[in-house]
């Protein structure tokens, strides 16, 4: 049994998942990426589910809020108001405080800012008091109320010679009922026979009680006249709170008590002839059901199938399970290791064979346990939309965010610990980077800055790029700034890209340079630092007055690698499979005198001693070996002993002894049940590097 | 001025009940224990509905209703067919005959007054 | 009975009987026909004596204002009579409104 705590989460997450369908559609109809006419049912469900389902939980603050938030996207659905540049920006501060409302929900902690909504629900109040001759509400129009059931006969000519009296039906309705629209409507021909009916009447009924009910008013008239009864919005919230059950869309309309057996019998005779068209279809040509009712239950239908896990369904698991699920996996990796290791000692050739296909299921297994864990980038993405938006807007800048590559995966807890460093860097180039309309104008470029969001796969690496067309960094005024925080010594001889680089040491941006955007406490240092920890790296290109590029380079995941294992003395070290170029055995001969860089085939290699480096005590073995590694452009050497081929490795936090060794990521337990260190290569590289040119 | 119905029935518990309840609601209500009785109550006197059961001693109910349309005074009048589950054949006749409303036995008093006031004003 | 049509001085009063209904309108229509051959100055339609009202019966008027109007202005007679206001209150209808 689920208990109401876990419920309140449920919604919590469903709100929060609406929430950005409603701002995702906003935006991109604000950017004319789409018209209203697009995106207005999409809109108006989010907050008309988010209404309903805070009712239920008696939330009344969000349903107070969003209830005016609906009311205006329902008249913007009814076409009698415009979605307007000013109304859509509204819409989208409306969204930000809901999201505020529903987020105070999990944490009671932040403030809801009450003036805010106050305000936002007076702004609304005025689209609602829009003057009545805007466009009066035609009644001929069959469309489906809020919450008013609408009812349409057409009465046959032979209804009074039936002893049939539709005032009798009317005044029946009463009863059920109250009456809030009656339209009498008539045509009389030249040849007017006062025992024929020629009466049409519409009306619109308040009424709990179901489709049935009302239909049943006029069983006696049902053979000679056209009846149509069209459930009110209310009945599409009900379709979305039915219990769930394998049901046929019909059925579940039925149910929802938005179609009468009989009409769905009618249907259903009618669908053996035309069997190119759906229930639903049919439905809403049949006039029983407006359009939105079959869409809500298609809805729930479609809901109702990821339960049976076909295909294309989505379907959520809890992260925790999925943990513990490639948790299992990596055991299995390890296990899997060990037993390859003694299975090759045996000599036993068919016992290798059946277990070599075992190794090639289960690393299919961790491929495919891994890719559960993958998400699409562009949810980060679009919340990065909103950042534009509004800091552009506040800083009075004009800003066209380009995003590229939204559909490229890469591990869900990466996109959770990307959000903030890539909101950072955002907002740092909309801040420092992309200069004011003036400056820009009086520099010659266009007046509209651009802001470019890419991401894309290179050589087993996510690369996510932020590039901006501002100012670009300064290169010597950032070294100014260093030394006068003393970050650098005035004599210290840098690159380029070491100065930029600068931006990251701690302690270097400063209050004063700090708008009130951007200085959330965040600086760049905390940027760097949090895609270390995703095992990233992240690069600085920028020309002066043209712009600048972060380039942020990350691990496909961040569990298991495949891996290439090494030994210096006892000591075993594994690599990543996918940054190895090559391994030669190292010639002392080919050695530059004594630097730390080596000849190969006519290009500059820096290489790194893995034993000095971590000071291993066992003299070096007679014959050494060096792999050479690449990350991004840059490629450098490493020495070790021995090479001990690939295997799968199952990544594992280092213990916090090891945390400050430089060039280490993480560890794994290897098959022979040893522990194995995990290199990190973009460090190491980086070591090789700066110390060669350092000399 | 209170509507009056006619009530054709050969069971008196039912004209007993449904009159009950007919009258409680304001009608006027007058009975007939079969379709030949009932016809010599179709007297030219204002009748605004009639009830009538379907099987029935000396003149059956379809019988009944197809005279009783004959009449001018009633050619109009609103006739309630009291049939039984699944006796479709016999609501169609009666439909056929001129009884174009029906209530389906067993029934309680509300559903027949629910179906009258679907039929006329009260 | 039907409708009986009385002329006083330049006002034609049409006098609905007891019955307005599907039972009478064919009668009502009928005799209201030889209206048409008659120059009609002031029409006044009374509806006091009605006493039984349904939807056939209200058509019929609803005919009559739509044929006669366009001519004359309409007066009413009895609108209070309740058998008549019932049904107008449920159907929300004001005869004396000119049709639209």
């Amino acid at each position: 049994m689920m208990d109401m705590a876990q419920a309140e989460q449920i919604f919590i997450e469903e709100a929060q998942d609406l929430l950005q369908v409603m701002e995702t559609c906003l935006l991109d109809i604000e950017g004319g990426d789409a018209t209203p006419a697009d995106h207005i049912a999409a809109i108006f469900r989010a907050a008309h589910t988010i209404k309903g389902s805070a009712g239920l939980f008696g939330f009344n603050t969000v349903v107070g809020f969003t209830h005016s938030v609906e009311s205006v996207l329902d008249k913007v659905r009814d076409n009698k108001l415009q979605m307007d540049a000013l109304l859509v920006s509204l819409l989208l501060d409306c969204q930000q405080h809901m999201a505020q409302m529903i987020a105070a929900l999990s944490y009671p902690a932040l403030a809801v800012n009450a003036a805010q909504g106050t305000f936002l629900l007076e702004q609304l109040g005025t689209y609602l008091q829009a003057p009545k001759d805007l466009a009066p509400a035609p009644v001929a129009a069959q469309t489906a109320a809020a919450d008013a059931w609408s009812v349409d006969v057409a009465y046959g000519l032979d209804v009074f010679r039936d002893g049939m009296d539709p005032v009798s039906q009317l005044s029946y309705l009463t009863t059920l009922g109250t009456l809030e629209q009656v339209s009498l409507q008539y045509s009389f021909p030249a040849d007017f026979d006062p025992e024929s009916c020629y009466l049409h009447l519409q009306l619109q009924l308040k009424t709990g009680a179901g489709k049935q009910k009302i239909e049943d008013v006029f069983e006696f008239i049902q053979e000679s006249s056209q009846v149509q009864i069209k459930p009110p919005l209310t009945v599409v919230e009900q379709l979305e709170h039915t219990p769930l059950q394998p049901e046929k869309l019909g059925q579940l309309l039925v149910d929802a008590g938005a179609v009468t057996p009989r009409e769905l019998e009618q249907v259903l005779e009618l669908q053996k002839q035309q069997t190119h068209s759906s229930v639903g279809e049919l439905l809403v040509q049949q006039g029983a059901v407006p359009t939105a009712v079959v869409e809500a239950a298609v809805n729930r239908q479609a809901h109702q199938e990821h339960k049976r896990a076909s295909d294309f369904q989505v379907l959520k698991v809890e992260a925790r399970k999925l943990d513990h699920l490639i948790k299992l996996i990596g055991e299995m990796v390890t296990a899997g290791s060990a037993n390859e290791m003694l299975i090759s000692q045996t000599n036993n050739e068919q016992l290798q064979e059946a277990f070599s296909s075992i190794t090639h299921l289960i690393e299919q297994i961790r491929d495919g346990a891994l890719s559960l864990r993958m998400v699409q980038i562009g949810e980060s993405f679009s919340r990065l939309k909103r950042i534009v938006r509004d800091v552009s807007r506040e800083l009075g800048k004009d800003v066209e965010l380009d995003v590229v590559g939204a559909e490229t995966e890469l591990d869900k807890s990466m996109v959770e610990k990307l959000s903030d460093p890539l909101m950072h860097i955002v907002r740092n180039a909309l801040d420092h980077g992309i200069e004011p309309v003036d400056i820009r104008t009086y520099r010659g470029k266009p007046a509209q800055g651009r802001l470019k969001l890419s991401a894309y796969h290179e050589a087993g690496a996510v690369v996510i790029e932020i590039q901006d067309d501002g100012a670009g960094l300064d290169a010597s005024r950032i070294r100014a700034k260093a030394e006068e925080k003393g970050l650098i010594s005035s004599e210290q001889a840098l690159s380029q890209e070491d100065i930029y680089r600068l931006i990251f040491e701690p302690g270097f941006s400063t209050a004063a340079q700090v708008t009130n955007l951007s200085g959330r406490g965040v600086g760049m240092d905390v940027v760097k630092r949090n895609i270390e920890e995703l095992r990233g790296q992240i690069l600085i290109d920028s020309e002066l007055g043209k712009g600048a590029r972060f380039r942020i380079r990350l691990p496909l995941t961040l569990a298991i690698i495949d891996g290439f294992e090494v030994t210096v003395g006892d000591t075993h070290l594994v690599l990543p499979v996918n940054m190895i170029q090559e391994c030669l055995e190292f010639e002392h001969a080919e050695l530059v005198e004594d630097r730390n860089y080596l000849n190969l085939r006519g290009d500059v290699l820096p290489f790194v001693r893995l034993r000095q480096l971590f000071q291993l005590p066992q003299p070096p073995a007679s014959r050494e070996n060096i792999v050479v590694v690449q990350y991004g452009r840059s490629r450098a050497g490493l020495v070790v002993d021995t090479l001990n081929g690939e295997l799968q490795a199952v990544i594992k936090p280092l213990a916090p002894i090891f945390r400050s060794t430089h060039g280490i990521s993480g560890s794994t337990i290897l098959g022979s049940g040893d522990v194995g260190f995990i290199l990190d290569i973009p460090q190491l590289i980086e070591y090789a590097c700066s110390t060669e040119s350092a000399r | 001025m209170s509507k009056t119905i006619l009530i054709v029935d050969d069971s008196i518990s039912i004209r007993q009940v449904v009159g009950m309840a007919l009258r409680g609601a304001g009608f006027e209500v007058i009975e007939g224990v079969d379709g030949k009785d009932a016809l010599t109550k179709c007297d030219g006197r204002k009748i605004h509905l009639v009830i009538s059961d379907v099987n029935m001693p000396n003149m059956d109910g379809i019988t009944f209703v197809t005279e009783l349309k004959k009449l001018a005074a009633y050619r109009f009048t609103p006739v309630i067919m009291l049939t039984t589950e699944g006796s479709d054949d016999k609501k169609a006749a009666g439909k056929a005959a001129g009884a174009k409303a029906w209530v389906v036995k067993p029934f309680k008093a509300e559903q027949m007054l629910d179906a009258v006031n679907k039929l006329i004003l009260p | 009975m039907a409708v009986t049509i009385e002329r006083k001085a330049d006002f034609h009063i049409l006098v609905f009987s007891a019955e307005l209904s599907i039972f009478s309108v064919r009668d009502d229509f009928d005799s209201l026909k030889t209206l048409s051959q008659e120059a009609v100055s002031q029409l006044m339609i009374d509806l006091s004596h009605v006493q039984d009202f349904d939807s056939a019966g209200l058509q019929l008027l609803l005919y009559l204002r739509q044929q006669l109007q366009s001519e004359q202005p309409l007066r009413w007679l009895g609108l209070d009579n309740p058998v008549i206001s019932k049904v107008l209150a449920l159907f929300r209808l004001d005869l004396t409104a000119m049709e639209a």
